[in-house]
């Protein structure tokens, strides 16, 4: 991720909010906000609430920051500051060119316009102007695959479309301050993919990016910094993984499952103890690869001679063998595979990803192939276990699939030890070790 | 200055294609209610309940109608309806202006005067239909006059007036959403108390003057005058209104960006 090439380019930073904070006062009617301003007598028709206080930072070109706190850490009143609408309380907010969000897709779209005219409408109003958008609106519409309906009403628009547009649009701006807000799951999985890719695209050509994001590894993969908020102050600024692992472990601690998963609500298929036992069946029938896509097809699960999807070892002994039988588009790259293991509250305890050991699956010419991880003892203490496994794009970042739970482990252990963790350590006598040498 | 104009015209074409496309008549609905209310109008007021418009040049070149016929009156009525539909518009769309789109406030940095703005606009759709009419009827009637060459002078106070209270009720209407609810109330009050299905001449002495502070009065009395009784528009009565407007816009703009800091805040 270093970018520092970018960085010499300008020395002016294009993002510097220097101790800005924001009070909101709150009323209790937004009439009193009226009256407030009417009459401004002794006794204040609001109560203060700070949602931001003294945050600072620079961003300079080509720099990516990601943005991270629980819900109502101050995240949206931080991009709302730099976005420009709302202005600091305290403080001040400085940015230089254009800034665009990627954020609230396809407001302001008419449902009675077609598609093209709702292109000039919603560029417009994110501040292309004509010239620009006359020379940007077919790759616009070639990126969102619209085809022939962008002059049909967005009336009779399926929501995948109506989404495709937007992103489509927002994309296309070109600003010098890029900030997105969790918009990274929008469409059906072959868009999800190529938006992100799009979003890689932006990043390289040196747009400066403000990234908000519940999911961490999206944060960790795109940013070269981390802000990281905690009721509206900063709790922690730097690297992304000096801020993000206190902050993960923050958040198992803070009990609220803020686990978003990466895939968001519609991704992958919903609940899948079936997908082991389902798929022997129809292993032979399986389908053409999904266009600019790729699944799972099926999860087998194998803990020392059992197979299933409630498995019993024991700790520091069994043996763990998982197969993903997935199917790609061949003219992807071929995707890559993790293997997930969690409590059973979700809490992850610990994953293993083949992107990071460089394993490149071998595919039939259809696509199809099969990723196997084989953990020889697993290493955890006594209990029930999750296991999930996951299908991600070649570079470890865009999910295409999950099925977590795909099956459930349950480990006996007879000592008395603490932790999720059993060390495969050897005790032995120290006296003897010392008297040898 | 380019780019708000284009931002302008993306957001007038919406709002127009918003309630017109899709409909069988299309953008002749600003055309076919005016004519249905006139329709109505002249039938009760003119019909049954023997309501006379005192006119001055058709009856002089004794043209068609004659003094206080059907003709006359439905003429005097769409002249001064064009007027009320302009301001009615404005009343009852400029407190939702802002209200309805709150991803423009809070996501996006947009011009939010344009907002206002583009509710004039349409609203001025339906003084352009009206002024359309009236002059086509005249033609027809006979009674065409020079005197259309004023128009573009005359609309200039109206604008501004329409845009006082298009950006006054726009800003307010965002922190107190009783005034949306209020204004079907205040239109219909208006109706009656501008004279427009009757003349300002009905009007005691007494009264007048009052009726005369109204700049809907003005404006629909000063357009009669100017397209159906062709005389030339009355540049007192003018200046005056065009200081008052453009002070009363200046004011209102001053409130709008004034309470626009807090849009976002209450939306």
């Amino acid at each position: 991720m270093s970018s520092n090439a970018l960085h010499d380019v300008t020395e002016e930073p294009v993002i510097r909010v220097d101790r800005a904070g924001k009070t909101y006062r709150l009323y209790r009617r937004p009439a009193d906000r009226l009256w407030q301003f009417l009459w401004p007598g002794p006794k204040p028709w609001f109560q203060d609430f700070k949602a931001l206080d003294e945050v600072s930072f620079e961003l300079r070109r080509g720099e990516v920051m990601g943005i991270v706190g629980i819900n109502g850490a101050g995240k949206s009143t931080l991009l709302q500051l730099v976005t420009g609408t709302i202005s600091p309380s305290h403080g001040t907010v400085q940015t230089k060119g254009r800034i665009a969000a990627i954020l609230e897709l396809g407001s302001g779209f008419n449902p009675e316009f077609t598609g093209r005219e709702n292109v000039y409408l919603n560029a417009a109003t994110l501040g292309l102007t004509r010239a620009e958008i006359d020379s940007r609106i077919d790759s616009i519409i070639d990126f969102a695959g619209i085809g022939l309906h962008i002059d049909q009403p967005v009336k009779t628009y399926s929501s995948g479309m109506l989404v495709r547009l937007a992103f489509s649009i927002a994309s296309s701006v070109d600003p010098d301050v890029l900030i997105i807000d969790e918009a990274l799951s929008v469409g059906d999985g072959a868009f999800r993919r190529h938006s992100f890719d799009r979003i890689m695209q932006i990043k390289e050509r040196g747009t400066t990016i403000l990234f908000c994001s519940h999911v961490l590894f999206h944060v960790e993969a795109f940013c070269d910094r981390a802000l990281w908020l905690h009721r509206g102050k900063v709790q922690m600024i730097g690297e992304v993984a000096d801020v993000l692992r206190p902050y993960q472990e923050f958040i198992d601690a803070y009990a609220e499952n803020v686990n978003a998963l990466p895939f968001g609500a519609e991704g992958g298929p919903p609940s899948h103890a079936l997908v082991a036992e389902t798929a022997l069946a129809e292993t032979t029938a399986s389908v053409a690869g999904p266009r600019r896509d790729a699944r799972i097809h099926a999860v087998r699960v194998r803990l020392d001679d059992q197979r299933g999807t409630e498995l019993h070892g024991i700790a520091l002994e069994s043996e763990l063998e998982v197969e993903i039988e997935f199917v790609s588009d061949p003219e992807l790259p071929t995707p890559t595979a993790a293997l997930v293991i969690s409590s059973e509250s979700g809490k992850i305890l610990g994953s293993c990803m083949s992107f990071t050991q460089g394993v490149v699956f071998a595919r039939s010419p259809e696509g199809t192939g099969v990723a196997r991880l084989r953990i020889e003892q697993v290493p955890l203490n006594k209990g029930r276990y999750r296991i999930g496994a996951y299908l991600f794009c070649e570079r470890g970042l865009h999910g295409y699939g999950m099925a977590d739970p795909v099956a459930h482990i349950t480990l006996h252990h007879v000592g008395a030890e603490q932790g999720a963790y059993l060390l495969n350590g050897a005790w032995d006598n120290g006296n003897q070790a010392k008297d040898q040498q | 200055m380019n780019r708000w104009y284009f931002i302008f015209v993306q957001w007038f074409k919406r709002d127009l294609a918003g309630r017109y496309r899709g409909s069988w008549l299309g953008l002749f609905w600003p055309l076919v209610q005016p004519l249905a209310q006139i329709a109505v109008f002249t039938l009760i007021f003119h019909g049954f309940m023997q309501v006379r418009w005192p006119s001055a040049v058709i009856a002089d070149t004794g043209t068609s109608a004659g003094s206080g016929g059907a003709w006359s009156y439905a003429l005097n009525v769409l002249a001064g309806l064009t007027v009320f539909n302009f301001f009615a518009e404005v009343l009852g769309r400029s407190p939702t202006a802002v209200l309805s789109q709150p991803n423009l406030v809070t996501k996006v940095r947009f011009p939010l005067l344009l907002l206002p703005a583009v509710t004039v606009g349409a609203a001025l759709v339906h003084v352009g239909v009206g002024a359309v009419v009236l002059v086509l009827a005249a033609a027809v009637a006979g009674t065409w006059t020079p005197q259309i060459a004023w128009l573009p002078l005359w609309l200039l106070p109206v604008v501004l007036y329409g845009a006082s209270l298009a950006m006054l009720l726009a800003s307010l209407g965002v922190y107190v959403r009783d005034i949306a609810q209020a204004m079907p109330a205040v239109t219909s009050l208006l109706m009656f108390l501008t004279p427009i299905f009757y003349p300002l001449a009905a009007i005691p002495p007494n009264m007048r003057t009052l009726f005369e502070l109204n700049p809907v009065a003005w404006a629909a009395e000063s357009l009669r005058s100017l397209l159906l009784d062709g005389r030339p528009l009355n540049l007192t009565d003018w200046s005056w209104h065009l200081a008052i407007s453009a002070c009363a816009a200046f004011a209102a703009a001053w409130v709008f960006r004034r309470l626009q800091e807090g849009f976002a805040d209450v939306l």
